[in-house]
Order: structure tokens, then sequence, then C-alpha cells
């Protein structure tokens, strides 16, 4: 017969420390002259740890899967902010609460006792005693204080690295000094590392408009709108009449909002190809820093070529009498795409869906496309890692659209700190596929030495080497090696939400080698990128971007030809609807 | 005299000891299991003197069944009504220095007695228990009963017996020292909980309580849930009625007033937050992960199973069953709220005893 319901309640508790106290309750009745059995003791000692074990982990697992979502339904969302990393739904607080229930009612069974037989267990006298030893110690000047008082004055003194070790030094001594955790949050290098000692600090201080201020801010940096979102909301419920609070708000409801983008393009080259690209695109921010989104879109290619049925090798039927004056192709897609940090330092960007391609006077055809990239980044400074795998058509012109040209790559990109430069290397492995043709294997290798000029610029000097097994006649100019080397130099510029900027250039000389032939002499390369965004207002922004390649050989989607040159040009209004 | 066992002349190539020990089984109305009981004990390493099954007129051929299996039977006037009331009325036939008490639809492991026996060693032991495991697993209340007692025996009752101190000498296994047991006016019907009343009760008188986890019997348990009823109202009215008879004598027993209060916080306080709060929660929130609050302590109630289960190879067996032991919790909860809620609020105590195993 068991009563009541095992497991659950401070019986459980009750019976590990049992469990646990049963070492030293054996050694007292060993050194007594009582026979005790060590196996048994160690088994239940065992049990126990196990116990303890299994339910933390129990615990840690659930929060990971539930703590995100009790974020959403909890008014207090103190708790729900907590990093999912964090999130043993077993908390201290709950063990301590538990402790605290058991220790009543073992109090309030002495006490009954007291009442009834008049006596009280020597061993309760002692605990008494330890309590209020305990409690005159914590009412006692702290030694934490003293050391909080030499933080403050290291940070005042902008010592930051002393002001650091020392406000580490007080939350071990008294995890409950809140200052000490919101400073941190202001000394930590990384946004992920501030946002959890502002956490932390909210944990302590939860009334704090400002603590929850410097929550949503990192938030937002941290890409994590939505949760930023509810912490400016907390914000303003605690300082409804602060302006900086109210601003906040403001912006973290706008990043957190649906966005929609009208989007349309053109793309030209040398060879006369020529496409006109216009659809849409629509996300949504989740939890956790991700936006999952949608992109409908439509992309019109001609050559200005008329039709030639040989060079479209055979998949093109075309009456001999037929006159065509150009030929055209169109790629309509409809991808899904998903977008976030799954941990603070890996960045995901899953994109994927159909593609339906038609070529001149053919039916239309579909097809799977992919793109998934995940980067790992220890720090801003620090180390990153990138793969990258992708499937996507080649539509650069109706021929390749016609001979169902397909690119699959795997893409690995290291970038690393050498003292005061980097050095970014990678490597593309990948195969062409087009009807009537075997498939094509791409290779390319990339290293760059870059030196950083402040946060938003930095100078390098690359060289790249690209390579094709062999020639193809399916509409792409496959040379059985090209090698780059250029200047390159890249710059951001941003006005707080405003506007922003960036440029990326390149200058260089190439040479190539066509299949079977040595390489040629070196040839001017040229490149640039640009792209320029401009907020018409808190909800509209304007985004335009720009892309131009002159080299014997460009690696961009598929060159078509030698002595190769392009233009790209395309333009969005994201429009947030709050 | 000695409990030191002494040889038979038994035939056959087992040589069998005789212990002084009489086994009395009640029985109403269990002709179907009778039989399986008596001959695992007439199957033990160690043989009691005397076997003696009570039929309390049954109405089945109880007695017929026990007298076949070469047996004593004795048949009170008229039905005692209760298990308590049949095993007292045995009492003073047992001539031996050991008294077990089986219930007629539990049989033992063949060395449940010889284990038991070893607990006597220290003189101021009056009773005994062994381990308690369902015969039979089959339905949700017998795999839940499984895990409870697995995690019980495994755990629970080991950690009680390290502290001198199980909560109670099962009432479907024990042995007692006969002397004691007289003194004390053996099996009481004040409560319906007749072996947690006779165990505490030994308590305060000053006598020790042993568990011996070696020493397995195997119970049929309530296979269905007009069984369990009965089982569960007898066991929760019984805690109550125990509670209040003993609470001011159990203040003078360590670790077991400790236990109790535990007990009765977890029965009465615990149970409310567990049948109420998780889903006040859940509807307040419009969250249904709060519910995930009811297996939170999944690993507190598996690691001691499986330490259990393992040894005996039923580790597939115990995982399959971990299920039904929360939906037997939830059903025990609501039964020790509802003894609580007539045994103290509305001081209507229930007395009857009804039989379910």
């Amino acid at each position: 017969m068991t009563v009541g319901i095992p497991g659950a309640g401070i019986g459980g508790l009750f019976y590990l420390i049992a469990a646990l106290l049963l070492p030293f309750r054996s050694l007292i009745r060993r050194l007594s002259g009582i026979r005790v059995s060590w196996k048994e003791t160690a088994r239940q000692v065992g049990l126990a740890l196990g116990i303890f074990l299994g339910i933390w982990a129990t615990g840690w697992l659930l929060g990971r899967l539930v703590a995100p979502t009790l974020a959403a339904s909890a008014a207090s969302a103190a708790r729900a902010m907590v990093p999912l990393r964090d999130a043993n739904l077993v908390r201290w607080a709950a063990l301590l609460a538990g402790f605290i229930t058991l220790g009543a009612v073992l109090l309030a069974t002495q006490a009954a006792r007291f009442l009834v037989r008049r006596k009280i267990a020597p061993v309760l006298v002692f605990v008494f005693l330890l309590l209020g030893l305990g409690a005159i110690l914590a009412f006692a000047q702290s030694p934490a204080a003293d050391l909080l008082k030499k933080a403050d004055a290291a940070f005042t003194d902008e010592d930051r690295a002393l002001a650091e070790k020392l406000y580490l030094q007080v939350i071990a001594l008294d995890p409950a000094q809140s200052r000490a955790y919101y400073r941190l949050g202001i000394l930590a290098s990384d946004d992920a590392a501030a946002l959890d000692w502002f956490l932390r600090y909210i944990e302590e201080e939860p009334e704090d408009a400002w603590g929850w201020l410097a929550v949503g801010d990192r938030s937002l940096k941290l890409d994590k709108t939505v949760e930023a979102l509810i912490a400016y909301e907390r914000a303003a419920r605690l300082a409804p009449k602060a302006d900086d609070v109210q601003a906040r708000l403001a912006k973290g409801r706008l990043r957190a909002a649906p966005a929609v983008e009208p989007i349309g393009g053109m793309i030209s080259d040398s060879d006369g190809n020529r496409t006109w690209r216009y659809g849409g695109n629509f996300d949504f921010a989740l939890r956790g820093g991700f936006r999952l989104g949608a992109r409908l879109s439509r992309m019109a290619v001609d050559d200005g070529q008329p039709l030639d049925p040989e060079r479209l090798w055979k998949r093109v039927r075309v009456p001999s009498n037929l006159e065509v004056p150009v030929t055209g192709a169109r790629l309509d897609e409809a991808i899904f795409r998903l977008t976030g940090r799954p941990g603070p330092a890996l960045r995901l960007d899953l994109t994927g869906g159909l593609a339906r391609l038609q070529g001149p006077n053919e039916k239309a055809w579909s097809t799977i496309q992919a793109d998934v990239r995940l980067k790992w980044r220890g720090s801003k400074s620090g180390p990153a890692f990138e793969v990258r795998g992708l499937r996507i058509p080649l539509a650069a012109s109706p021929l390749l659209v016609a001979n169902r040209g397909m690119k699959n790559e795997l893409r690995l990109n290291l970038d690393l700190p050498v003292g005061p430069l980097r050095f970014r290397g990678g490597g593309r492995a990948g195969s062409i596929i087009a009807a009537g043709e075997q498939a094509n294997a791409r290779f390319q290798g990339d290293a760059a030495l870059v030196l950083p000029l402040g946060w938003s610029g930095e100078i390098s000097a690359q060289y790249h080497r690209i390579g094709f097994a062999r020639a193809s006649t399916s509409g792409y100019f496959a040379p059985s090696s090209v090698e780059t080397i250029e200047a390159g130099t890249y710059w951001e510029w941003s006005g707080d939400g405003a506007f922003g900027a960036s440029l990326d250039l390149g200058a260089g000389l190439q040479r190539l080698a066509k299949q079977n032939e040595a390489l040629g002499p070196w040839k001017p390369a040229l490149r640039g990128w640009a792209s320029l965004s401009l907020a018409m207002s808190p909800a509209w922004v304007w985004r335009v971007e720009a892309e131009a390649y002159s080299a014997p050989f460009a690696p961009v989607g598929a060159a078509t030809s030698a002595d190769w040159r392009y233009l790209s040009v395309s333009a969005g209004l994201v429009v947030r609807i709050r | 005299m000695s409990i030191k066992p002494r040889q038979t002349e038994l035939p056959g190539p087992l040589i069998r000891k005789t212990v002084p020990v009489t086994v009395i089984i009640p029985a109403f109305n269990e002709a179907d299991s009778i039989g399986d009981t008596i001959r695992s004990v007439q199957a033990q390493t160690m043989t009691p003197t005397e076997i003696i099954v009570i039929d309390d007129c049954s109405t089945d051929g109880t007695g017929d069944a026990a007298r076949a299996c070469g047996v004593k039977v004795v048949r009170p006037p008229a039905n005692t009504g209760s298990k308590a009331g049949a095993q007292t009325f045995a009492l003073p036939q047992v001539q031996t220095e050991f008294t077990i008490a089986i219930d007629a639809d539990t049989t033992l492991a063949p060395d449940a007695i010889e284990k038991l026996l070893s607990a006597f060693v220290e003189p101021n032991v009056a009773a005994a228990c062994g381990s308690v495991l369902p015969r039979r697993v089959e339905s949700i209340w017998e795999r839940g009963r499984y895990i409870e007692y697995l995690f019980a025996f495994t755990f629970y009752k080991r950690v009680q017996n390290e502290y001198g101190a199980p909560l109670i000498s099962s009432g479907c296994f024990s042995m007692y020292r006969t002397e004691i047991l007289r003194a004390v006016g053996g099996w009481s019907t004040r409560t319906l909980a007749e072996d947690m009343d006779l165990t505490w009760t030994l308590y305060r008188r000053g006598s020790a309580v042993r568990f011996i986890p070696a020493a397995v019997c195997y119970p049929l348990e309530p296979h269905d849930y007009r069984f369990l009823r009965k089982q569960l109202r007898r066991w929760s009215h019984g805690f109550v009625q125990n509670v209040r008879l003993h609470w001011r004598g159990l203040l003078e027993v360590p670790f077991l007033r400790s236990a109790v209060a535990v007990s009765c916080w977890d029965a009465i306080v615990a149970s409310i937050l567990y049948l109420m709060l998780l889903p006040a929660a859940a509807l307040l929130f419009h969250n249904p992960y709060i519910l995930l609050g009811y297996v939170i302590d999944v690993p507190a109630i598996v690691v001691p199973v499986l330490t259990g289960a393992w040894p005996r190879r039923e580790v597939g067996k115990a995982l399959v069953s971990v299920p039904s032991f929360f939906v037997l919790r939830t059903v025990n909860a609501v039964f020790f709220l509802t003894a609580v809620w007539s045994e103290v609020v509305r001081g209507r105590t229930f007395a009857v005893y009804e039989k379910g195993h």
C-alpha cells in the first residue's frame, strides 16, 4: 500500500534527501558499534543521485521544448525570456520552494510533538541554531557589497577588464546583486553574452523598465524581434510615460511586423541575353530570431537571337518554315525561406521550393530547387565557418532553359583571424547537368587576405581558380581553367535605420584556358556590387541593388561565353504591415 | 524457542527444513486462488510447522479446496466481516513462535519464508515484511500497480528500512513474533487498514519492524476498476483512520513521524495541486504544455523502477507499464482526497470492509 501520489509532491524530495543522508547515518551507527550495510547505503545513494540527475535532465529537455510557448502565454515574461539553453523547468527556485515546504512540514511535526509531548528533537535545535547563524551572517555586512563598490569604481574609470572581473566576483559571492548583472551586460563584447546578462538582471529586477529595454535592444540586435517586442511591451507597461520606451516599443513592433516586398529587376549581358524579373516577398517573425517567408517571382529571359533549332540541340522541335524573331524562356519560382539563429553563434538560411521553367516553344517543366546555408561564427572578430549546399536551375539564357541546365553545388568557406588580418578560404564542388550532355563537374578554390578597416570596411588581396571537367554546348561557358588575382574592397554604412549602403568592388587580372587549350594572356577583370536602402517612412523601406562584371569569365550564375559583361539591377519596396 | 531451523525426515531428494512458523490464510470465497497460495507455502525452502486456512463462511467451496491441499481449515460460526477478524479468529490456534499472515490470493517465492525469517535474528523485531509484486500484469490497473510496487519496494521502502521504520508491514505477506502479536490483540478491526494499524501499534510499544527485499510475494491485484475502487477506498480511508488513531503515538517514532507527515501532505495538498492546479494553469494560460508538469517527475519513477526491473529481466515490461502508473496515480489522488473529505471534514467514518483483493 502506498499513500499519496508517489513521486510527486514533497515525498519525493523527502526520500531523496533521506537517501543522500544515509552515508552519514550509517557512519554514525557504525561508529556506535552497530552493523550497517554499506552496500545498501551506496545503492540508495546511487539511486537518489540517478533520480536527481534524471529529473534535472527532464526539466532541461522540457525547458527547451516548451519554454518558448510558456513565454507567449505567461503574463510575466521574466521566466520566458530566459535563453533556451538555460531554460530548465526544474529551477533552483522550485527546488528551494520544495525544501521550504518540506522544512515547514517537518517543523510542524516537531511543533506538534512539542505541544503534545513537550519534547523536541535535538537535531532540530541544532538546525535552528544553524539557521539563526545563517541569518546573522546574511544580515551582516556582505563582502560582496565592498567588492561591488570597487567594481563600480572601475566601471566609472572605464577600466573594463577590471570592472568585468570584479563584477563576476560579486555575483559569485552574492548572486542577488542585480547591478552586477546589468553592468556585465554593458561590458559584454558580444550581443548574445550581453543579452544573457540582461536576462539575469531582469530575473532579479523584473520591475525595472530599463532592464527590459536593454533586453529588447540586445534581442533586436540578434534579430530576435519577437522577444524584443515582448521586452519592449513589458517596459512600456512599467513606464508608460517614458518617451524612449514608447519609441523603442514602436521600433520593436515595426521590426516584428510581417513584411511584404514587391520586387522588380533587370539583367543584361554582353551576349544579348536580357532578363526581366518581378514578383514579391512575404515574411514574418518567429520566436528565436527566425523569420519565415515565401517568394513568388517570374523571370522572363530572351536572347534577341533568331531561333536556331541546331543550337538548341534536339529538345526544341521547330518547323523549319517557322520564323521566330527572338527566343524566350520563363522561370517561375514559388519558394519558402526560413532564416534565423538556431544558436548564438549559428545562422541558418534555408530556402526551398518549386521552379517551373518553360523554354522556347516547349512545354513547361518543374523542378525542386533549394539553398541551405549554415554559418557559424564564435564572435565578431573570431573564426567563422560556413557550409552551403544548393540546387538551382540555370536560367541565364533561353538556351540554358531549353536544355534544362541545373547546378548542384556544395560550398565550404572559412574565415580566420590572422593577427591584424583575416584569412578567407573556400572551396566549391559541383556538377552541371544539361539535357543531352554528360554531367559536367565544376570546381572552385578561393583564397583572400583581408585587412579590416574598423567595423565598416576592409581591403583584400584575392586569388580564385575555377575549372570545368569538359566543354559544353548547352549554353554555358566551361573553360578548363580560370585564374583571377584581384584587389578588393568592401564598405558598409548605416544611418540608424534611415538608410544603409554597401559597396563591394574588385579589380584585377584574369586568364583562362579553354578545354584542351593552354592558358591565355592575363586580361583585366572588373566587378562591382552595391546596395542601398532608404527608409521612406518607418514602415516603408526602398531597396535597390546592382551588380556588374566585366571579365573573360564571370563566376556568377552561368557565364554564357568568354569575355562576358554583365549588369543586374533590382529594386524592392519593403512594407511592414503594422 | 530458537528460530534455528531443524531438519525433518521428509522423503525425496530435497531435504526441507521445518521452522517454528504457522501460516494463517484468511479466505472468503477464494476457491480459485487458495490452492496456488497453499502450494506455494508448501513448496518453501523452509516449510512452516502448520498452515491454517480460515474459511470465513465462504459459499464457493474455499474450505474444501483448502482441505484438498492437506492443510488445517477452521471456520468461524459466522462471517467475521473483515480480513482482520478472520486472522484474529485463528490466532489462538497458533502454537509456534512465529506467525505468518498471507492473503488467499497471494503466492510466495520459494525462499520467501527463509528470507523473512532472517529478520528475527534481532530480538526486538516484532514484524517483518517482504517485497510485493503483482502476479498478473495485464490490465492498466495491474500495470500501474506493478510500477507502483517496483518503485516503492526499490526506493521508498528500502530507505524507510535503513532508517529503521518501514511505513507498513504489508498485510498480504508478513511474519510476526506470535507472543507480541497476541500481546497487542492481533489484528484490530477498528480501521480498514489492519496491517497499518498493527504496524504502527508495534512501533508505539517499542518494537521494531523490518523489510527484507529478497523475500518476495506475488498477490493478485485488481484487474478492473470495480475491484480497484474497493481496494483504494479501503486503503485511503484506512490511512486516514490510522493517522487519526495513532498520530500522537507516532510523534515518538523517529523518521516514521516525518514520513507520515510528508505522506499526509502529499495525500492532501499535493493531490489538490496535482488534480487542480496544473489543469487550471493550463486553462488560464491557454497552454496545454503546462500539463507536461504531470510527467516532469518521470525519472523519479523510472530510475527506481528500472533499477528494480533490471535484475528481474523485466525492463521491457516495466517501460510498457510506466504510462499506466500515471493513470493509477491520478485515480489514487482522487480517492485520497475523497477519503480526507469524508473522514476529516464531514466526520463520516467508512467502516464497511469491501473485499477487493
